[in-house]
């Protein structure tokens, strides 16, 4: 049992109860004109919580009710809709708790489809990654993978692969029948799956982008305007702006979505000489956050520019923006040395669009595409399973033609083992179906 | 217990009896004695021992492996078929040494004679000619049998080998006999007892192609095939094979066969819907390929001796059990065989086989104590495959009459624990035939290192090849240890093109014996290989060692799917590694098994 809801206050807060006892359990805890006992599944009825205890109604609520196993966990699941108070629903669920339901663990519906056979394991994750989808864009990819699109690629890999291991098997137990796939052909198929999975991986990189975003740290000297810049992008005050250079002595955060991707903005201390030990400290801080982001934009004094050599080393292979702050106050003749960058204003917002276009066209090149079908939503698991294929499969077509069949195919049964797993499919006699049906052998 | 109702006097009493002296019951019977255990075989024809029903040959790819797995276990297959063979080749010669299998073409009675031989001249094994009809049972047990004529014998283990004879049904065309081999009695109440036991029963079929008569046979236009120069034995003491070597003849179906084949369909049993039993797709019949493949132009027949002193020749590839009118005219279609006389028609034969899934991995039957079961009527299909549990089931009679551990080796160790472990733990549909692709770890289950796995178990049970083994384990350390142009002569070996032989050329600590210099080749190359089965192995014995309790209720844990609990149910499996094995167990019922193995073996009891 669990409040399905989000905490804290609404118009509706959903309690469920999943479990062989759901029905009977709510039945001692509410009235209503008709027994729900004999409420027919999957539809939804008015009732009164009474406390069980006192009869003293509690709330009116809505209380559907859907029997196994055709629920959610496949086994009898009740919910109700109440109000959403939090005291109200807390109630709710201690009278529950007393009747003799548990609390549910974090996942344990999910848990219980997944044991009874409801959803398989690529839903189950897929599930997960739209809950906590934060951009529409990444929605609309949870949503594509809840829809199985992972599995369904993954399918096209399976079959490539059992025809190809039952082409090479055949020709080792069935050396007198003088059929199967002869090795140049494997070897060049073989290459060509290992180009599919990568495609596939590069997908699903750039669909955890997606999903968890890319990271954007502002580095620059005390007192450059980088704090007032994060506010502007950010829409709202949020870094501490004072005129006294080496103000923010940590690291601060915000998250803005920037083209359907969110984007975490890492405001740090100005780089540069510390003037003492907390000073020093942020500015570790802030060299770890350079560290992790995945662009940086390199915020300049537009009125005192000149070439900075400790900000170039910071840069090194790194993808940057360069940007002229103040620009409402002028700019240094030398400025125009800077090239290519963007002149902006946190005090008037000029040049901001400019920059957020820029910043786009950033993550497009990081995301590599700014087309959905490039990206697949992909949990770790799947991740790290594509990678294990991807290696067994490299492997195996190096191997093909210079080792023996036998041994080569270790590798590319291992790659068949892995896309099985991932689709979470027996592989049986998979192998020995597949020869059958398309290589007459046999006597 | 009452023994003089039929007036044949006492019964008597025995350690292990073996009903059936096929290629299964022969070997059982012969390791349960060779054990010390006093056996009685008990057999419907005292002239069919062993006797091959179809292709008179043995071995091929996997199925060589079985035979020389055999033959390092002490038993007779590889021995018995070395008396007879008179055409042996190497498979898959230029291939990788894993998937190199020996098959030898048999003199069909001669192989028949010799093993009838050995088995009537074992010492503390009495063989006699009786038809099993009755199980005796007393609280649960299986004690004993009662033949057709009454006269009983009591055993603390009884091994049924019955072959396809459990209700076995011939075809030929529309005649149907009730036989279990052509001109051989069914065994009816056998199957009937079995049923009566509880266990539950299957039906498969399998089939034959016809005989011909050589004299009618045209070779001229016909290719020759021979066997190895030098060819392979599979026993491990034979030095030379003493029959003369013969040729056999290739020949196709064509385009006419085919279409006698196609207009003659509804007239095959197969297609008329007369058989329901699922067939061998390992050996179809000419019927199937033609309908499966029906754009193939041409399937291969090849044309085998029966014997050296017999006109009959096999025709290998025309399994068929067409009426005998369109078995001769598709026979006098094919190019050499137009005036082909047949000497027996081809035919199909459906039969009784025990899922087995019933089974024990020891194949006791679970239910039914005292009783084990082995050979075609698990499910197999194969002259090997059925000697080969005919072995393993004749070992673990006589260890458990014994009292002693289980012969229970495991699916990285050889082809044998493959077959068994597939058997009861996946259980099988259609007729199962062994290949190489099967076992996972082929790469060190090979043909050449047979007696050196096995080793172990055959000290156990009495058997010795420690010197062979410490040979060439000692050698592969001298290579580690001796540098050549900056490199061992070990990593020298790993580079594919180098040979074993070349290296050791005029080195004097080279060892000359053939056989331990193909040893030695066959690890090096394949070191970085089989180090990462190794891995496996280890990982997979990790899992193999860990036991559910056996009267593990599984309704009681908690969180498995109806599926998973009624499967794990049926194995009932020993241990986590075979769990995972069982058809339809997902990752996650594995975990959850494994954490309730764990609180259970905390819990004190």
């Amino acid at each position: 049992m669990a409040i399905a809801t989000p905490p804290g206050v609404g118009a509706l807060g959903v309690v469920r109860l999943s479990g062989p006892d759901a029905i009977p359990l709510t039945a001692a805890l509410v009235k209503s004109p008709a027994a729900i006992d004999a409420q027919p599944s999957h539809t939804a009825r008015r009732v009164r919580i009474l406390d069980p205890g006192t009869g003293a109604p509690i709330d009116d609520a809505l209380c559907t009710i859907m029997r196994a196993p055709r629920s959610y966990t496949g086994d009898d699941v009740v919910e109700r809709s109440c109000h959403g108070g939090a005291a109200l629903l807390a109630m709710v669920v201690e009278r529950v708790c007393r009747a003799g339901a548990r609390l549910a663990a974090p996942g344990e519906f999910t848990r219980r489809a997944f044991l009874n056979g409801r959803i398989d394991l690529a839903r189950a994750e897929a599930g997960a990654l739209l809950i906590n989808a934060r951009t529409e864009r990444a929605v609309s990819l949870a949503a594509r993978a809840l829809e199985g699109e992972l599995g369904a690629r993954l399918g096209g890999l399976r079959e490539a692969l059992l025809d190809l291991v039952a082409g090479l098997e055949v020709s080792l137990d069935f050396p007198d029948d003088g059929v199967g796939v002869d090795v140049d052909d494997a070897r060049a198929h073989t290459e060509a799956l290992v180009r599919d999975v990568e495609a596939l991986r590069a997908a699903a990189r750039r669909g955890r982008l997606v999903h968890d975003g890319i990271t954007i740290a502002l580095v620059g000297r005390p007192n450059a305007g980088k704090s007032s810049l994060l506010n502007a992008l950010l829409g709202r005050a949020r870094a501490i702006v004072a005129p006294t250079p080496g103000t923010t002595r940590d690291v601060v955060e915000g998250v803005v979505e920037i083209a359907g991707v969110p984007v975490r903005l890492l405001d740090t201390a100005g780089l540069g000489t510390p003037g003492d030990a907390i000073e020093a400290e942020g500015m570790k801080r802030s060299q770890a956050a350079v560290d992790e982001s995945d662009l940086v934009i390199v915020v300049v004094d537009g009125r005192v520019a000149r070439a900075d050599a400790d900000l170039e080393r910071t840069l090194i292979g790194r993808r940057a923006l360069v940007v002229r702050s103040k620009s409402d106050l002028g700019a240094h003749p030398d400025a125009e040395a800077l090239g290519d960058a963007i002149a902006v204003s946190s005090m008037t917002g000029a040049g901001l669009p400019a920059l957020r276009a820029a910043i786009a066209q950033e993550i497009a090149a990081i995301v590599a595409s700014n087309d959905d079908e490039g990206q697949v939503a992909a949990s770790l698991r799947q991740s790290e399973g594509l990678a294990k294929i991807s290696r067994a499969l490299a492997t195996g077509a190096g191997a093909l033609g210079v080792v023996p069949l036998e041994a080569v195919l270790i590798d590319l049964r291992e790659a068949l083992g892995a896309t099985s797993e991932l689709l979470g499919l027996d592989l049986g006699e998979a192998v020995l179906d597949r020869i059958f049906s398309t290589f007459c052998v046999g006597k | 217990m009452s023994n003089t109702v039929d007036g044949h006097g006492p019964s008597r009493s025995w350690d292990v009896i073996v009903v059936g002296a096929g290629h299964a019951g022969s070997e059982a019977a012969l390791a349960a004695s060779r054990m010390g255990c006093r056996t009685l075989l008990l057999t419907m024809s005292l002239d069919a021992s062993a006797q091959m029903s179809c292709n008179p040959a043995i071995g091929g790819t996997a199925k060589g492996h079985l035979v020389r797995e055999i033959d390092a276990l002490g038993g007779e297959m590889g021995r018995t078929t070395d008396r007879a063979a008179i055409q042996v080749k190497t498979l898959n010669a230029s291939r990788g040494p894993a998937v190199r299998s020996t098959r030898a073409q048999c003199d069909r009675a001669r192989d028949r004679a010799a093993m009838k031989q050995t088995v009537e001249a074992e010492p503390g094994l009495d063989v006699r000619q009786g038809q099993a009809a009755r199980l005796l049972t007393a609280g649960g047990r299986v004690v004993g049998v009662e033949d057709q004529l009454g006269v009983r014998d009591e055993a603390r283990a009884v091994v049924v080998t019955a072959g396809t004879f459990l209700r076995g049904l011939i075809h030929v065309g529309p005649a149907q006999q009730r036989a279990g081999r052509a001109g051989e009695f069914a065994a009816d109440d056998l199957s009937d007892a079995l049923r009566a036991l509880g266990l539950r029963l299957g039906r498969l079929k399998t089939g034959t192609s016809p005989r011909l008569r050589r004299s009618t046979i045209d070779y001229s236009a016909l290719t020759e095939q021979w066997g190895d120069a030098e060819p392979r034995p599979f026993h491990w003491a034979t030095t030379r094979l003493p029959l003369p070597q013969v040729a056999c003849h290739v020949t196709y179906t064509t385009r006419q066969t085919h279409a006698i084949i196609r207009d003659n369909l509804d007239r095959s049993p197969l297609y008329s819907g007369v058989i329901d039993a699922t067939g061998v797709r390992y050996c179809p019949s000419v019927e199937d390929k033609v309908v499966r493949f029906a754009d193939r132009e041409r399937h291969q027949v090849i044309l085998e001796p029966d014997g050296l002193d017999t006109e009959e020749v096999y025709a290998n590839g025309i399994s068929t059990c067409l009426p005998v009118d369109v078995q001769e005219r598709m026979v006098r279609s094919i190019p050499g065989l137009a005036r082909a006389e047949i000497m027996r028609p081809g035919y199909a034969i459906e039969y009784h086989f025990v899922p087995p899934t019933q089974m024990r991995p020891t194949l006791e039957c679970r239910d039914v104590p005292g009783l084990w079961l082995a050979g075609q009527v698990n499910g197999t299909t194969g002259y090997e495959e059925a000697a080969a549990l005919g072995l393993w089931a004749g070992i673990n009679a006589a260890c458990a009459v014994q009292g002693r551990a289980p012969f229970l080796p495991d699916r990285s160790e050889c082809y044998l624990a493959v077959l068994v472990d597939d058997l009861v733990t996946r259980g099988t549909v259609e007729p199962y035939r062994m290949f190489t692709s099967r076992a996972e770890y082929r790469l060190v289950l090979r043909e050449d290192n047979a007696d050196v796995r096995l080793v172990a178990h055959g000290h156990r049970l009495g058997l010795a090849s420690e010197e062979r083994r410490a040979a060439v384990e000692t050698e592969i350390e001298r290579l580690r240890a001796r540098r050549r142009d900056g490199a061992s002569l070990f990593q020298l070996l790993c580079r594919p093109e180098t040979r074993y032989g070349d290296l050791c050329a005029g080195d004097p600590e080279g060892i000359d014996e053939p056989e331990i210099v193909r040893q030695v080749e066959i690890a090096v190359k394949y070191d970085g290989y089989i180090r990462r089965m190794r891995e496996d192995i280890a990982r997979f014995k990790a899992s193999e060692g860990v036991r559910p309790p056996d009267a593990l209720d599984y309704a009681a844990v908690p969180g498995l799917s109806t599926e998973a609990r009624q499967r794990l149910a049926e194995v009932r499996p020993r241990s986590l590694g075979q769990a995972s094995r069982v058809p339809g167990i997902t990752l996650a019922a594995l975990s959850i098994l494994a954490v309730w193995t764990r609180k259970l073996e905390a819990t004190p009891r």
